[in-house]
């Protein structure tokens, strides 16, 4: 990459942290995004009903739809006074540009975006493809949801996802489910205790029980599939002279590949039905958490959280594709996976299509206080993804 | 004794106050109200607190005791008056009862209770001795016997009669409360991995099921169980998902028996922590009595911790037996209850201050704090007749 090009990167990662985006809040970085790719060249630009921005460049005739994915939206920033830059300024230290979703992730969408373009410039014969890069909404709640919309209208081949990897190629991650039980017991003034059903008591009972005997399943690379509690309320809340009639815990359950819904609600249904045989008054409801959020455009988007882990081997022919493409752009990465959740839930976990992970900082610099991206990175992120959609349109 | 005219006018005064919403700490209407109509039925003297408590005193002939009857002014939220059939503060008449708020929490018998020490100056005033002072209380739903305290001291009573629905029985101790908060402390981490961090909510379930399987709560043949039982779990950050959570809060309501002591309480409770903490790793746990903290109508900030103890005087205490005679001279059942109150509004007279106390109150306990609320008119009625009764019995030379 020429100096040119590096400043033209550079400048618009920057354009892109100054237009804050907080999930649901996207509308000014979505702008950007679309005018950027018009100006571009893009053949196409397109905003979906969520507010998804997708790009598409033809290159040549034929070949394959290779989708490059990257999340529009950041988490908060936390204490502002706790930052030693402006959060949104994108300061330049050190090589280093600063701010919220520097790393989580618009450096590596800037990156995304560039690097199509610069394919496109210099496209050579024999490239056939299809590139579409989507700028997404609500990731951070909502992994994978508006990524489905996406992947049933461009239906896309193979997919990388531009989450921060330090540069290493991803092939898997865990999934994500957030687990509901309720127990249900009766009022009763707390003074006469013994008319009423402390729900907390019962679910207490299956906490302790699932403590005792829940081994979550170990998987050799992604790790075990825990089953850990969030939050934990009675009701009513707060209570003055109250048995509660209802205890809610919430659970974050990690998934490994191929677990289902049913399998997983299954699995904690057992402790319960286990505590149930030798407690009748035992009455629980077990669901998946829902939830619904509004886009930045007044559409809501709602879903279960059940986002499935997946994995593909590292002999696999979009792996090594990959691989191959960033071999070419001068890198030798590692093959890894990653340590938390992504929209490739849905690519890979539901969709079943290709995917892997890439892009530049590091996976620990996303959420923090002073998150940046080294230019370095985002430079590397940028050859990289421009070999890897070389390494796939070129093969017959 | 009570005549269709007396009869009339405790039933428009009941309803009266019921046209006055006075949710804890919004006493103001019904306070100047009361103000008002003590000094039209010939109370010697009234005087507002800067609680915003309303004392009417009566005063008879020299010699005598210091009788107080209490109740309190305040009520609990209506909270959605569509599910009620009448209006919550229309007091209207159905059923041959008073409809609304409070009627049975107890302004029912607060009417009573002015009404019986109007009668009893205007037809005895000559024949009895002592004082009868009649106090209308604030924060009682929120508040232990903290603006009792008050009026306990202005007044110094050497008997007193607690308003609260007791059927018309002659209820003789309570049990007194402690909300014991229990609280710890983990350590956050990120919920895919949660083995960097100690999930607080898990350590507390641990802890409070090592309790409840060691603590055993003390027994009273009158008063009954000293129990312990859980009525709060949180942990914190609220609504939380991503992380394990740093904080958990139970609380529980323990009921207290005779004995029962502010130290002993807490102390049982940290014993068994620090005894918990031997078995369970990383436990971080402390506990202390829930204070609360508001204001009172006037302005004036109320404060209170979640601590009362027990009270029981014996069957043939003087008190007890005077009170029951002037039931009996009212032509009322003069009834014993064999049960101890329900609630803890004697718990500072009778528990705190050591002054002889009993529960007497028309209506019925489990009409409090519902939908619909009311009172019949033939227990109001009977109520004012055990009021004067009372005063009667216990005031007569």
């Amino acid at each position: 990459m020429n100096e040119k090009r590096k400043e033209q990167l550079v400048d618009f990662c920057r354009e892109m942290i100054r237009r804050p985006s907080l999930s649901g809040q996207e509308k000014d970085v979505a702008e950007l995004v679309a005018n950027t790719m018009r100006a571009l060249g893009y053949d196409s630009v397109e905003v979906d009903h969520y507010g998804n921005v997708i790009g598409k460049i033809t290159l040549g005739n034929g070949g394959k739809t290779l989708l490059f994915e990257g999340h529009m939206d950041h988490v908060e920033i936390g204490d502002a006074s706790s930052w030693t830059v402006d959060p949104f300024a994108a300061d330049i230290l050190d090589g280093k540009i600063y701010g919220r979703a520097t790393t989580d992730m618009k450096g590596n969408l800037s990156a995304m975006i560039q690097a199509a373009a610069f394919l496109k410039e210099d496209a050579a014969e024999g490239v056939n493809g299809e590139l579409i890069v989507a700028g997404v909404v609500h990731e951070e709640c909502f992994e994978g949801v508006a990524s489905e919309a996406i992947g049933k209208k461009y239906k896309p081949d193979f997919v990388v996802i531009g989450e921060p990897s330090s540069l290493t190629l991803k092939r898997g991650q865990r999934g994500r489910a957030e687990i509901v039980l309720e127990t249900l017991g009766k009022n009763a003034h707390s003074s006469n205790p013994s008319v009423g059903l402390n729900a907390i008591k019962k679910m207490m009972k299956i906490l302790l029980e699932i403590e005792d005997s829940f081994i979550p399943e170990d998987h050799p690379v992604l790790g075990r599939g825990i089953l850990e509690v969030t939050d934990i309320i009675s009701s009513p809340y707060p209570g003055a002279s109250v048995v509660p009639d209802r205890c809610r815990v919430t659970f974050d359950r990690r998934l490994l590949v191929g677990e289902t819904e049913e399998g997983v609600l299954g699995q904690v249904q057992q402790v319960i039905d286990r505590v149930a045989a030798s407690d009748l008054e035992i009455k629980t409801k077990l669901y998946l958490a829902e939830a619904e959020e509004v886009c930045y455009n007044g559409e809501k988007i709602k879903a279960e959280r059940f986002a499935p882990g997946w994995l593909f081997p590292e002999d696999d022919v979009f792996v090594q594709t990959c691989l191959k493409g960033l071999r070419s752009a001068g890198q030798d990465p590692d093959i890894s996976h990653y340590a938390f959740c992504t929209n490739g839930s849905y690519y890979a976990g539901k969709a079943g299509i290709p995917t892997v992970g890439f892009g530049g900082s590091l996976e620990t610099l996303a959420h923090v206080v002073d998150e940046y991206i080294e230019i370095d990175h985002l430079v590397k992120a940028c050859e990289g993804y421009a070999g890897i959609a070389g390494s796939v349109f070129n093969v017959e | 004794m009570l005549n269709m005219q007396r009869k009339d006018a405790l039933v428009l005064l009941c309803q009266d106050f019921v046209r006055c919403p006075s949710v804890s700490g919004h006493e103001r209407k019904l306070a100047s109200f009361l103000e008002e109509s003590m000094y039209s039925l010939g109370f010697d003297e009234v005087k507002v607190d800067y609680f915003g408590n309303v004392l009417g005193k009566m005063s008879f002939g020299k010699g005598g005791k210091n009788l107080l009857f209490e109740a309190q002014m305040d009520h609990v939220e209506v909270r959605d008056p569509s599910e009620w059939q009448y209006y919550p503060y229309g007091a209207f008449l159905a059923d041959k009862s008073i409809y609304g708020r409070g009627t049975t929490d107890q302004k029912g018998s607060l009417a009573a209770m002015i009404l019986a020490a109007s009668m009893l100056k205007h037809d005895l005033g000559d024949n009895l001795c002592g004082n009868l002072a009649v106090a209308a209380t604030v924060h009682q739903e929120r508040f232990e016997g903290v603006s009792s305290r008050l009026v306990g001291s202005a007044y110094e009573p050497d008997y007193v009669v607690i308003g609260e629905a007791s059927d018309l029985q002659i209820e003789r101790g309570q049990r007194g409360r402690a909300e014991i908060v229990l609280e710890n402390q983990g350590k956050m981490a990120h919920s895919a991995h949660p083995d960097y961090g100690i999930n607080a909510a898990l350590k507390m379930i641990s802890l409070v099921n090592f309790i409840r399987e060691n603590f055993t709560p003390g027994y009273d043949p009158f008063l009954g169980k000293g129990i312990l039982e859980l009525t709060n779990i949180t942990s914190f950050p609220r609504n939380n998902a991503g992380t394990i959570p740093d904080r958990c809060r139970v609380v529980f309501d323990r009921r207290l028996l005779l004995g029962d002591t502010r130290s002993n309480v807490i102390g049982d409770i940290e014993k068994l922590v620090a005894l918990a903490k031997l078995s369970i790793p990383d436990l971080d746990a402390s506990v202390h009595i829930s204070r609360v903290e508001d204001h009172c109508y006037t302005g004036v900030p109320i404060k209170g911790e979640h601590y009362v103890p027990a009270w029981l005087f014996p069957e043939d205490h003087e008190f007890i037996r005077s009170s029951l005679r002037g039931l009996k001279q009212a032509g009322l059942r003069a009834r014993l209850s064999s049960k101890a109150g329900f609630g803890t509004n004697g718990c500072y007279y009778g528990g705190v201050a050591g002054i002889p106390s009993i529960v007497f109150g028309p209506s019925s306990e489990d009409l409090a704090h519902i939908t619909d609320e009311h009172i019949k008119i033939e227990q109001l009625v009977k109520g004012c007749e055990g009021y004067y009764g009372i005063g009667r019995g216990v005031l007569a030379s």
